[in-house]
C-alpha cells in the first residue's frame, strides 16, 4: 500500500535523477567561458549571462561576445582575423585564440564533445 | 516496499554518481601559438607544476627560433657570415634528427629553407600585404641547400658550406617541445594529459576509463571532419594550408613550401599524421604535404608513419589502412579512399 511518505520518497527520487541528468549528462553546453590574455590568470564568465567586453593585448583591444551560452570574437586588431572568422563557439571545448594579441576563448562544460581539437 | 525501492534507487545514483575527478586545464601562449594542457586528475600541486612545463617550453621557443632573439637565430647568422660556430649537445641532437628525417623524406621536410620562408615572409605573424616574391628571386634559392651543408670544422664546431643555409625548425621544433613537455609531466608523476599546442597534440594515459577523444578540423570548414580515440603514447599532427597564407588577386598562398619549386605545395590541403614519436609526426605531416597525391603513401613509408589521412584540394579524402581503423567522421563522410596495403 502506497503511504504518502512513500510517494515524497518516489517524487525526491525522480527530482533527484532529473537534477543530476541536468548537471552530469548535459552534453556539451557551456557552462563558463574562460578568456587568457597573455601570462595572466584566465577569468571565467558565466556561459548564460550577455556582456560584451574588450580585452588588452600587445596588439590593441580584442572585443568578446557572451551570449546564451556561446561565445565570439567580435573585434580583433591582428591582421588575419582568424579569431573572428572562427564565430560563434557553440559546444563545451570549443576555443580560439587571436595568438598576435595573445588573447585566447573558450567554452568550458561537464561533457566537452572533444577533449583536444587538431589543426 | 515502494520505500525500500526508492531508498535503492537513491543509492545506487548516489553510488554511481559519485563525483568523478576533474581534469584539470590550463592554457598559456607559448612556441607562437596557445599550448593548452590538459590533466586527468591532477595533483594539488598542478599550478607549480603548469609553471615548471612553461617555463621548458618557453625555454625550447627561445633555443629554436629561427629569426629575431633566438639561439637558433643567432647561429644563422653567424654561419650566414662565415663564421664557425658551437653547437650544444641539445641544439646538434635536434638538428641530426632533423637532417634524418629529411633525408629520408627525399627532401620534402627540409629544415634548411629558411630563406625561401622569409622571402614568402612566412617567418612572422603577420606578412605584410604585397605580391608573391618574383620568380627572378625564388630562382636564387634553387637548388635548396639542405643540412649536409651544415659542416664540422676540425676543432669541433660548426661552419656552412652554402651562404644560403638558414636553419629553420618550424616543422619540427614544435615536436620536439611537445615531446619535452610530455617528458616533464611524466616527471612529476603525471600519467594522463593532453599537450596540445596550437592544434598539434600528444596525448600520455587516458581519460579515466576513457580514451582522451581528439576532433581533427575539416580543413575547408568551421567545425570538426573527424574524431579520433588517442590513448597511451599518440601524437596528432596536422599541416594545412589554412593556417598560414595571404591571397594576391584571387591566388591563396600558404606556408608549407615545396624545397625543390620554392613556392607554396599544390594538390594538398591537410595531411594528419598519429605516431608515437610528436618530432617525427610534425616533420612528416609536412613532407607528406609536399609530397602531394601521387608521393605521400611512398614518402609516408619511407619516414616509417602508417596513420595518415589526407584531404586534397578536391576535398577528396585518402588515407592508410591503419588510419582508416582510428578514425571516425564526425558530421558527414566525405569520399574517402583506403588504398590497399
Amino acid at each position: 500500500m502506497i503511504r504518502p511518505g512513500d510517494a515524497v520518497i518516489a517524487l525526491a527520487g525522480v527530482a533527484l535523477i532529473a537534477a543530476l541528468s541536468m548537471n552530469i549528462y548535459s552534453g556539451g553546453a557551456a557552462r563558463v567561458v574562460r578568456v587568457t590574455q597573455g601570462s595572466h590568470d584566465p577569468v571565467d564568465y558565466p556561459a548564460r549571462e550577455h556582456r560584451k567586453f574588450s580585452v588588452s593585448g600587445p596588439l590593441g583591444e580584442t572585443v568578446i561576445e557572451i551570449r546564451d551560452g556561446r561565445a565570439r570574437v567580435l573585434q580583433s586588431p591582428c591582421l588575419r582575423k582568424l579569431c573572428i572568422r572562427a564565430g560563434w563557439l557553440e559546444d563545451a571545448g570549443d576555443a580560439t585564440a587571436c595568438v598576435p594579441n595573445r588573447v585566447s576563448v573558450a567554452l568550458l562544460g561537464s561533457d566537452p564533445r572533444f577533449d583536444a581539437i587538431n589543426f | 516496499m515502494i520505500r525500500r525501492m526508492a531508498m535503492c534507487v537513491l543509492l545506487a545514483l548516489l553510488a554511481g554518481c559519485a563525483q568523478e575527478p576533474r581534469t584539470g586545464r590550463h592554457a598559456f601562449f607559448a612556441l607562437g601559438t596557445l599550448v593548452e594542457i590538459s590533466v586527468y586528475d591532477p595533483p594539488e600541486d598542478f599550478d607549480e607544476i603548469l609553471r615548471d612545463v612553461e617555463a621548458r617550453l618557453l625555454e625550447q621557443e627561445h633555443r629554436w627560433r629561427a629569426w629575431g632573439d633566438g639561439t637558433l637565430a643567432n647561429i644563422n647568422e653567424r654561419l650566414a657570415a662565415g663564421d664557425a660556430v658551437a653547437l650544444d649537445a641539445a641544439m646538434l641532437a635536434g638538428i641530426e634528427r632533423a637532417r634524418d628525417i629529411a633525408q629520408r623524406s627525399g627532401g620534402r621536410f627540409n629544415p634548411a629553407i629558411g630563406r625561401m620562408i622569409e622571402t614568402w615572409g612566412f617567418n612572422v605573424e603577420e606578412r605584410d600585404a604585397g605580391p608573391p616574391p618574383a620568380d627572378s628571386e625564388l630562382a636564387t634559392l634553387l637548388p635548396p641547400p639542405t643540412l649536409l651543408a651544415l659542416e664540422q670544422t676540425g676543432d669541433g664546431l660548426w661552419r656552412s658550406a652554402d651562404s644560403r643555409l638558414w636553419i629553420d625548425m618550424g616543422a619540427f621544433a614544435k615536436g620536439l617541445a611537445v615531446e619535452t613537455a610530455i617528458a616533464a609531466l611524466r616527471g612529476h608523476g603525471i600519467e594522463n594529459a593532453v599537450v596540445n599546442a596550437g592544434g598539434d597534440l600528444k596525448v600520455i594515459g587516458q581519460h579515466g576509463a576513457r580514451p582522451w577523444r581528439i576532433g581533427v578540423r575539416d580543413p575547408r570548414g568551421d567545425g570538426v571532419l573527424a574524431a579520433v580515440d588517442a590513448s597511451g603514447n599518440e601524437s596528432v599532427f596536422t599541416s594545412g594550408d589554412y593556417e598560414r597564407f595571404f591571397e594576391w588577386e584571387g591566388v591563396r598562398y600558404h606556408h608549407i613550401i615545396d624545397p625543390a619549386t620554392a613556392r607554396p605545395a599544390r594538390g594538398v590541403t591537410s595531411v594528419t599524421v598519429i605516431h608515437s614519436d610528436a618530432a617525427l609526426a610534425d616533420a612528416a605531416a609536412t613532407a607528406l604535404f609536399v609530397a602531394g597525391p601521387g608521393e605521400w603513401r611512398a614518402t609516408a613509408r619511407a619516414l616509417g608513419v602508417d596513420k595518415v589521412m589526407i584531404v586534397l584540394e578536391n576535398g577528396r579524402v585518402e588515407m592508410t589502412p591503419e588510419m582508416e581503423e582510428r578514425v571516425e567522421f564526425v558530421d558527414s563522410a566525405p569520399h574517402a579512399e583506403i588504398p590497399a596495403p
